[in-house]
């Protein structure tokens, strides 16, 4: 259960391949796009057919997520996350989880910024138990005190694993550095302070305000149709009442202007460096995604990219290197990340900041744009082929984004020039404000 | 859903197993062949892995630049993976890019130039992958682990091999031993997803024409597992630990019962581990066990990570758990319970063209035949309970448990009877 909360990473692939254009051939032996609609009390409900197997995707979207926490709320979204799969008043501690595998299924959690995404996946034969216990657990949560308390040591311990993984480590560092003063700046899983503290009047108060039929996407994807999912979503999700969602529209982003620098010395006996900008959000400058999506490619994808064939290839600078785009609703992050020895450190960040500067000055090739549309529209058409691969992409953009606008986003990318490219390399990756954040191995400097 | 497998042979005695996904785009080829560290002589530790590098360096017509961007071009995923049985080299294309993917696999496989200069790179980029390893505390634990009860046996030896071995590494001993092991008889050819297998089996029988080469000699030598405890000192802010007991082996008629087994134990989120050890008393975030299987041997693992302080409640704990078990006995919920999830993974398993490619193979080189999902189905649902219950008492035999440990530790935090 409950991946959770790695603060950057996975949001990339969703916004960064996204959506079929009508029309388009996806393989799907059912119909090729999906169907949405609004329940009598909030709940937007979007189903596809989806034959490929016999198993069935039901993924809930909550708008809330960390950037929804007061201060002293910190980490309670990802809290939720966490006691959501232990219980109501009707299905005792144990029983959710033994309910899921006993039908055979399986089931994850997510929490970010802007949202928390629960998953289950179903052979097909049993959609209508796993709605059920969707429903009742989005709103009938019982936060049995002994289980309240046995679930802070669990979130201590999955705070430890952040800190000693490397990776995961740097992409949240980036995140606090590049969005210091921010919600999206915060860590996820709280502070252990706050966490140490939390009682369960804050937990329920917080659950039954965002918790609300309103702030819901449910997303079907199996061998269904839209007529066979609506009356079981209806009996479920659509008899769930509560009170209108009072979600605060997010803060305003300050700006990196100047730049921000880190260093941490780390157990690890290789570096690892990261360069972090601000780029378009799905809310703001949302016209600029798709150029910033290739441009991202063309610097950082695979071994023929930019970074690769200059720093790794050419010059022999680090053991890997790659640049992700991952869009949030105010703001989104270009990083690059690289690990390598650290006496490389300051040769490593010249270079990869000139390739930068001749993205800027010189634009890219022709080549390199048509490569980097295949390699979205092939990572998109990987994605899409499980019906959880499906259900994410489409429940991510109508929490986030738009659907219509994930409907559209591969024939908008197509249309993208090498000219656009060039000017979102120009308006977002300037030299003066990028958030940096180096690992040294402990004992260098 | 239908299953379309099918499977020949070529001539020069490659077996090409297909298996039709008609709804998807995309397609999963997989070139294995069955040599892998465990058939590497002790100088030769860890050349496969280096060789699994080597090959996408540079053939006779093609630089390494070319083959990344032959790939790249067409928005392919090229990868490749060594275990210690055998070597994998995989593609995922969209289906009207398989002939250009069949050219790349069976080129970097017949025509590999392990040139001089590459060679000292991919060896410093696998010295790099070392330290990786090392620097990851989940990943080096499962080595450690293997040192320990395995010890000299080739299953014991890490699959990238030492520092001091890929350093020494010469054009000539890998040339030979590329030469000796990656020939016909030992390669599967794997295929799942939008393609017929008439289609594969013409790319292929051309692209491999030509090609013959008699089977390695095998020298069989059975590993035995030796019990113990190694407390292993390193400052992290968790300690990891992994613990086993002996298995079995991948033909084992009794396996489905071990997957039950392991299902009940701590292969799910309703297994015992899971719900006493991180649910009831919250002392981990991760628990979890695992049946390991090879040709001649396996084992039965159990890993988790805590505090130091929680260490020695969290170990108590497992062993109270499987002596519990092993005193009272798997109930008949537990088990019905275990079937559903097993098969019910084994269904949600089937949606990706890369998890079917990989089942084609692997059937193949473990069981040297097919099983179709309703087959697999049925041998679960026909697990009896006798069969679960004798597995408990043949596995759960402390005295030849093997625990590793990998953290802030000292000896003092075991409990009295592993000290």
């Amino acid at each position: 259960m409950t991946l959770a909360s790695l603060t950057l990473v996975a949001l990339c692939v969703a916004l960064a391949g996204c959506a079929t254009t009508p029309g388009s051939r996806t393989g799907n032996a059912g119909a090729a796009t999906p169907t949405r609609e609004v329940l009598g009390n909030g709940v937007v409900l979007i189903t596809q057919e989806h034959r490929a197997a016999d198993v069935v995707a039901l993924q809930v979207w909550m708008r809330v997520g960390g950037r929804d926490e007061a201060p002293d709320e910190l980490g309670l979204s990802h809290y939720l996350e966490h006691m959501l799969f232990k219980g109501t008043p009707t299905r005792p501690p144990g029983s959710i989880d033994r309910l899921i595998e006993g039908l055979g299924g399986s089931s994850n959690a997510f929490t970010s910024y802007d949202f928390t995404h629960y998953d289950v996946v179903v052979p097909a034969a049993h959609v209508r138990p796993a709605l059920e216990l969707l429903a009742d657990i989005a709103v009938n949560a019982a936060f049995v005190p002994a289980e309240l308390e046995a679930e802070k040591k669990v979130v201590f311990e999955e705070m430890n694993l952040t800190e000693d993984d490397p990776e995961k480590f740097l992409s949240r560092r980036l995140s606090e550095i590049a969005y210091r003063g921010h919600p999206y700046g915060r860590p996820i899983l709280g502070t252990r302070e706050l966490i140490q503290a939390l009682g369960r009047a804050r937990l329920d108060a917080y659950y039954k305000k965002h918790y609300v039929p309103q702030n819901m996407t449910l997303v079907v994807v199996g061998p269904l149709t839209a007529a066979q999912v609506r009356p079981l979503a209806q009996a479920t999700f659509g008899a769930l009442s509560g009170p209108a969602a009072g979600r605060r529209s997010a803060q305003a982003v300050p700006s990196l202007a100047g730049g921000r620098r880190d260093q941490v010395a780390r157990p690890e006996q290789q570096a690892y460096l990261g360069l972090a900008w601000q780029a378009a959000a799905t809310a703001l400058a949302s016209e600029d995604i798709s150029a910033v999506d290739l441009l991202t490619y063309i610097l950082g994808d695979g071994p023929s990219s930019r970074l690769n064939q200059t720093v790794r290839e050419e010059k022999n600078l680090v053991q890997a290197i790659e640049a992700v785009y991952v869009t949030r609703e105010q703001s989104g992050t270009v990083s690059i990340t690289a690990r390598l020895d650290a006496k490389n450190l300051d040769a490593t960040e010249a270079a990869i900041l000139e390739v930068i500067r001749r993205v800027r000055s010189e634009g890219v090739t022709e080549a390199e744009r048509q490569r980097a549309i295949v390699t979205a529209e092939s990572a998109y058409a990987f994605d899409i082929e499980t019906a959880e691969g499906l259900a994410k992409s489409y429940g991510q953009a109508e929490t986030t984004w738009t659907l219509d606008n994930e409907l559209a986003y591969l024939g908008r990318l197509r249309q993208v020039t090498a000219a656009q490219i060039q000017a979102a390399a120009r308006k977002y990756l300037a030299e003066d404000n990028i958030a940096r954040v180096r690992f040294l191995p402990q004992g260098t400097r | 859903m239908t299953e379309g497998y099918r499977k020949s042979v070529l001539p020069n005695g490659i077996r090409i197993l297909t298996e039709r996904m008609p709804h998807v785009r995309s397609v999963a080829v997989g070139v294995w062949v069955e040599t892998g560290s465990r058939h590497e002589s002790p100088a030769r530790g860890g050349v496969s892995h280096l060789i699994e590098h080597l090959v996408f360096k540079g053939t006779a017509t093609r630089t390494a630049q070319d083959i990344a961007r032959t790939m790249d071009s067409v928005g392919g995923q090229m990868d490749a993976f060594t275990t210690k049985e055998n070597t994998c080299f995989y593609v995922q294309v969209l289906d009207e890019h398989l002939p250009l993917a069949v050219d790349l696999l069976t080129d970097i496989l017949l025509h590999p130039l392990f040139d001089a200069e590459e060679l000292e790179r991919e060896k410093s980029v696998v010295l790099q992958e070392i330290r990786m390893v090392e620097d990851t505390p989940d990943d080096v634990i499962h080595d450690l682990f293997a040192a320990q009860i395995w010890g000299d046996h080739p299953l014991g030896r890490p699959i990238l091999g030492t520092r001091d071995l890929v350093t020494g590494f010469a054009r000539d001993g890998i040339a030979e031993h590329f030469g000796e092991e990656y020939v016909p008889p030992q390669i599967v050819i794997a295929v799942a997803g939008n393609v017929t297998h008439q289609q594969v089996v013409d790319l292929f029988g051309r692209g491999f024409n030509g090609f013959h080469h008699a089977a390695p000699p095998r020298v069989a030598s059975t590993p035995r597992l030796g019990p113990g405890v190694n407390i292993v000192h390193k400052a992290l802010e968790q300690v990891h630990l992994v613990m086993g007991f002996p298995g079995l082996r991948h033909a084992a008629p009794e396996r489905y019962a071990m997957f039950l087994l392991n299902d009940v134990i701590g292969g799910s989120m309703s297994s015992r581990l899971f719900q006493e050890v991180r649910e009831r008393q919250g002392l981990v975030y991760s628990i979890h066990t695992g049946a390991q299987a090879f040709a001649d041997t396996g084992l039965l693992y159990v890993y988790a990570a805590t505090d130091a302080q929680n260490f020695s409640k969290v170990l108590k704990s497992v062993l109270k758990e499987l002596r519990d078990l092993k005193k009272s006995g798997v109930t008949a919920d537990e088990l019905k319970r275990a079937k559903d999830h097993l098969k019910g993974s084994l269904m949600l398993s089937l949606e990706s063209t890369s998890s079917r490619m990989n089942r084609l193979a692997k059937h193949e080189m473990h069981l040297g035949s097919f099983l179709t999902m309703d087959q697999m189905l049925a041998s679960i649902d026909g697990v009896k309970h006798e069969e679960v219950q004798a597995l408990v008492t043949q596995v759960l035999d402390e005295d030849l448990l093997a625990l590793t440990t990998l953290g802030p530790l000292d000896r003092r935090n075991l409990p009295a009877e592993l000290r």
